[in-house]
């Protein structure tokens, strides 16, 4: 599976390289901000790259998406269905890419944003002012006080939810494809079965959550962890369902 | 090596492909010969495994199609198909990754003989040139069932014999090859046997030479009476 996950990667790479000098850019612009004392140019270079890394995530995201119909409407469907690999890998491959650039760009940008900080406490001496500034930031955001258990929490819940989104897109193009072959807008028909699909599985977790295992009976904060749990099962069924399409009846 | 039972493909309410009931033989070279919409891609791309039967079977060494048909079925397809950033180089690679049967010295030796450089954007090549590319990457896979769909479509003379000269240097006693052309008279001189499809349905299929002599006529001219 590597191989597949390394030829996904290589599909978007012109992407990658783009954010990452947009990114170097932005660094240089912050750099020479302090070194010169002026904020401005600082807190442009911050901006720009708090900008650029959630731009990046959904961009990469729907990146994956718009390659994966490529690679069901075009002739380059061919370098995946001829190859002798099993659509369990092929799909798999996808949903690992699509996880691994989620935590690779969100850990590259936090890094960057670390990097900063302490470039700047370097320069005027006041790390643990800047340390509580950021967690008040980051409180105020998320709404929560900010613990290990909170942070784990929303890392774990930012790379389910996304997967899943990215997962259920694809099992909607697949299903688009196997039941509206030689139907004209067809990209609007997957867009009309993802939300379909989206608010059964927002149906199913709200009953969930507020019949069955809540926050009453099973604890603090159990709500959420319920709500993640459901969207991680969505998300292994979209994956089964886009494999067994794609292995049953999909021809391209 | 490949049977079809009442192989049959169903687009919406038009069947691409009917009861066509064919075998296939290690070791010969097939013309499968009919013009567009005949069926030959549809009966192609179902033994490469791209297309789905809407009805009979299709078997390729006794077992299904699927991943170990597909390490010993080599498809070449009348469109290029590879990944827009690819170089010559590229494309070489990725056979070679996924392929165990490709030779990366014998793509390189093809590529060479083909004019072709491996610094070379796939997507910037001209039709003939793609043509070669993918001639080269099919070729130099040791598979033991080669497809390939209009191989010399749109192709200069002088590419022509490059290709056909790369063809027939594969086939071998375990080697079967399945060709198709419109240009029934580039291929009358190397194939064994020939498969005639019209409108999705089987019309004629056995030896050349037999047909030949049981005719009275050669492949050219029975292409001409079938399809006239």
């Amino acid at each position: 599976m590597g191989k597949l996950i390394k030829y996904e990667l290589k599909k978007q790479m012109l992407s990658k390289i783009i954010v990452g000098v947009v990114a170097a850019i932005s660094q240089v612009i912050f750099f020479v901000g302090l070194l010169i004392d002026n904020p401005d140019w600082s807190a442009s270079g911050i901006g720009i790259l708090s900008i650029l890394g959630f731009a990046a995530m959904f961009y990469f995201s729907f990146e994956t998406i718009v390659t994966y119909s490529n690679d069901l409407k075009t002739k380059q469907s061919y370098m995946l269905f001829l190859i002798p690999r099993n659509m369990y890998q092929v799909v798999g491959a996808k949903m690992i890419t699509t996880f691994l650039q989620i935590l690779l760009v969100g850990a590259a940008f936090v890094a960057i944003f670390v990097v900063d900080v302490f470039a700047i406490s370097a320069k005027k001496g006041e790390i643990k002012e800047m340390i509580e500034m950021i967690k008040m930031i980051f409180e105020q955001i998320a709404g929560i006080p900010l613990n290990t258990t909170e942070i784990i929490y929303i890392v774990s819940a930012v790379l389910v939810v996304w997967v899943e989104f990215v997962l259920m897109c694809m099992l909607a193009i697949t299903l688009s494809t196997t039941l509206f072959a030689n139907k004209r807008y067809k990209g609007v028909i997957s867009f009309g079965i993802y939300v379909v699909l989206q608010i059964l599985l927002e149906k199913v977790a709200d009953y969930v959550t507020k019949n069955m295992m809540s926050s009453e009976t099973l604890g603090l904060n159990a709500d959420s962890w319920i709500y993640m749990g459901i969207y991680a099962v969505a998300m292994v069924l979209c994956y089964f369902g886009t494999t067994w399409l794609l292995d049953k009846r999909i021809s391209v | 090596m490949v049977e079809a039972n009442k192989l049959g493909k169903k687009y919406m309410r038009r069947w691409a492909l009917r009861d066509v009931d064919l075998v296939l033989e290690k070791g010969k070279i097939y013309a499968l010969l009919g013009p567009n919409g005949s069926g030959k891609t549809t009966f192609m791309k179902m033994v490469a495994g791209l297309i789905k039967p809407t009805s009979g079977t299709v078997t390729f060494n006794n077992g299904p199609i699927g991943v170990e048909s597909k390490k010993r079925v080599a498809y070449m397809s009348t469109e290029p198909f590879f990944y827009a950033y690819m170089t010559i180089k590229d494309v070489g690679k990725y056979f070679a990754d996924f392929f165990e049967d490709f030779s990366v010295e014998k793509y390189e030796e093809l590529i060479s003989r083909m004019d072709l450089h491996m610094e070379d954007k796939a997507k910037e090549l001209s039709s003939g040139q793609a043509a070669k590319l993918k001639i080269a990457a099919t070729m130099a896979r040791d598979a033991q069932l080669y497809m390939l769909d209009e191989p010399l479509n749109g192709i200069d003379i002088i590419a022509r014999e490059q290709i056909l000269k790369a063809i027939v240097e594969v086939a071998g006693e375990d080697k079967t090859l399945v060709i198709s052309s419109h240009l029934v008279d580039e291929l009358e001189a190397i194939v064994d046997s020939v498969v005639f499809l019209k409108q999705g349905s089987l019309v004629l299929a056995g030896d050349a030479e037999e047909v030949r002599i049981e005719r009275g006529k050669s492949i050219v001219e029975l292409y001409k009476e079938v399809y006239a």
